[in-house]
């Protein structure tokens, strides 16, 4: 398990590496000169002078890189050019906000799809299982902005039983009714839209595994259904259950910025969006960067409960 | 060995061979008798046709505003939808959207799958070096949640509906890459694959005329797929402001115009994200019913 540990961690160092170079290429792709892009149009020769020197803009694109990588090692993310503050603060309290957002949804998103997809599975061609796929196709084609609107109009314009908008009331003690009041509408709108995906595949996954000679031995010794499904069968098709799981996550960080758009929740997700209006590079810089290396990194944790639950994977 | 059959390859290991044109018709028939495929289908075609009858069939100039008629409720004189927040024909958008939905969705998803089939097919046969360099750039990119990587590359680029397309192909090159080598993996250690290289069949005839032609059953149908999800997907990008940009209708863009007024005027933004729904629904189920078609075990 050590050896294999390291492999993932060395893998792990170049795909880091590879996320960096494609980062700040980004800044390189904003066309024209990227100092004048950063200070806009008003800004005097002077001032982009100093700015080009400032980023080291008069050197080779390789030198600028590794700087600019030495600078990201050591946490500095560089300032904000709209908030004059240092990016990595700013964006490291907005991404702890993104976590509360996105793990709430993939909370949601598994205690729907994991049940829904068991029970599909174990009534194959029942009226549930029929009713959860077509709900699971249904999940799978609606846009999570427009599920995020329209979760709005009915349940906070229309019901006035959520808030529209935001973390907190704006008004009122910050208490952690008030973060739930606010967070159920986000964390449902983006839950549902992965709930879907793990429903289908646990679905799948059960099914393979409910047809194996095994799980018919455990049924013909006489245990109970629940049993051998909760025993025998859960656990051996919960391995690409975890992983979509994970990769969902993923998604759901990326997916952040637009249910952040819609809810005004300030995660990341928002911070990105605003920073982008403003062409505040820095920030979207920085904001894609911490999004990948979590997304990597959830990954990697995932890959080795993988091999530490199945061995095969290990030695494969 | 140059009329090698072709075989469908849906996961390694798993294969179907068409041998001949009645293969091809009971593949028709297994189609046509899912009748969420037929549908799917269905769905996929009037979107076509809206797309391409969009000068005949809307009611009127979906740029043409009427600041008398703003905000009029579906069902009212002239406007079976209703008119949006600039009093425009929210049918007339409707319409004259689905060109550019389908448009930004089928661009990307055309032009990564050929990149992908491209890079796939070299990483998987020749293998070694080539296949490293382009499977760990595709890692590279998979670090990357699709949504985030396409706005990132949307906002250094600027904000049009070109550099949408850009960015979304893009980001799917490495999905295809990726289900491209697989295929070819799991095809080049077939009889007719090693048949072909004992009678000294080059590397091109091998490539075109057999590997190529038995991934493609595979790639129609991630493509059918990947529509659904880029409609998704250029819609959001739009709704953002990053994708097609105000005046052009697109589906995106037109529920984002009608958020300030949907207490009022819930319309606006209901019906372009029905539409939204409905397509890419019809691209689920068109992608599912050819999956199943072309290889019945795999139907889930």
């Amino acid at each position: 398990m050590t050896t294999y540990i390291l492999k993932r961690l060395l893998a792990l160092v170049f795909v880091l590496l590879g996320i960096s170079i494609i980062v700040f290429f980004l800044l390189q792709m904003v066309p024209g000169d990227p100092a004048l892009a950063l200070l806009g149009p008003m800004a005097t020769p002077e001032n982009l002078a100093n700015l080009r020197a400032a980023l080291g803009l008069d050197q080779p694109l390789i030198i600028q890189y590794v700087r600019w990588l030495g600078k990201i090692v050591q946490g500095d993310f560089g300032t904000s050019i709209q908030q004059r503050t240092a990016v990595l603060p700013l964006l490291v309290e907005r991404f702890g906000n993104t976590l509360i957002l996105t793990i709430t949804s993939v909370v949601i998103s598994t205690l729907i799809g994991i049940p829904a997809g068991i029970i599909s599975a174990t009534r194959q061609y029942s009226i549930f299982d029929r009713l959860s796929m077509l709900l699971a196709l249904f999940g799978n084609s609606m846009p999570a902005f427009w599920l995020g609107l329209m979760s709005i109009l009915v349940f906070s314009l229309r019901l006035g039983w959520f808030p529209a908008s935001g973390m907190w009331p704006i008004v009122g003690d910050r208490t952690f009714f008030a973060l739930l009041q606010h967070l159920t509408l986000p964390a449902v709108t983006l839950g549902i839209s992965t709930a879907a995906v793990t429903a289908r595949i646990t679905r799948s996954s059960m099914l393979e595994v409910i047809r194996q000679d095994y799980v018919r031995t455990a049924h013909a010794k006489g245990l109970r259904s629940a049993l051998v499904t909760r025993r025998h069968a859960l656990k051996n098709a919960l391995l690409p259950i975890l992983t979509v799981i994970a990769v969902q996550f993923g998604f759901l960080l990326g997916g952040a910025v637009i249910t952040e758009t819609v809810f005004s929740w300030p995660g990341l997700g928002l911070a990105l969006y605003t920073a982008i209006s403003m062409r505040d590079f820095p920030i979207v810089q920085g904001g894609v960067l911490i999004v990948a290396t979590a997304f990597v990194i959830i990954n990697l944790l995932v890959d080795l409960v993988y091999a530490w639950v199945d061995p095969r994977i290990r030695y494969g | 060995m140059t009329t090698a059959s072709n075989n469908l390859t849906l996961e390694p290991g798993v294969t179907t061979t068409i041998r001949s044109h009645r293969q091809l018709a009971m593949l028709w028939r297994r189609f046509r008798r899912d009748r969420a495929a037929v549908l799917g289908a269905l769905i996929v075609l009037a979107t076509i046709g809206c797309a391409l009858l969009a000068p005949l069939i809307a009611p009127l100039d979906p740029l043409q505003q009427e600041a008398a008629n703003r905000l009029q409720p579906m069902g009212s004189p002239g406007h079976l939808l209703g008119t949006d927040t600039n009093g425009r024909d929210v049918l007339s958008r409707l319409i004259y959207g689905s060109r550019v939905a389908l448009l930004v969705a089928s661009v990307p998803v055309i032009f990564s799958g050929l990149i992908g089939l491209a890079l796939g097919l070299l990483a998987g046969y020749y293998g070694g070096w080539l296949d490293t360099v382009i499977m760990r750039v595709a890692d590279v990119m998979f670090a990357f949640p699709a949504v985030l990587l396409a706005i990132a590359i949307v906002a250094a680029l600027g904000p049009n509906q070109l550099n949408a397309i850009f960015a979304l192909t893009v980001v799917f090159i490495p999905a295809f890459a990726r289900l491209v080598r697989s295929q070819v993996l799991s095809l080049r250690e077939q009889d007719f694959i090693l048949a072909a290289h004992a009678v000294g069949v080059l590397d091109q005839g091998i490539i075109f005329r057999h590997i190529l032609i038995n991934t493609l059953p595979v790639c129609i149908v991630f493509a059918t797929l990947q529509t659904g999800q880029m409609i998704i997907f250029a819609a959001a990008l739009s709704f953002l402001g990053l994708g097609v940009q105000p005046p052009t209708p697109d589906w995106g863009a037109m529920a984002n115009e009608g958020r300030n007024a949907m207490l009022v005027a819930p319309w606006v933004t209901t019906i372009p994200g029905i539409a939204i729904f409905i397509v890419t629904m019809g691209f689920n189920l068109l992608g599912d019913g050819l999956r199943d078609a072309l290889d019945p075990r795999m139907k889930v």
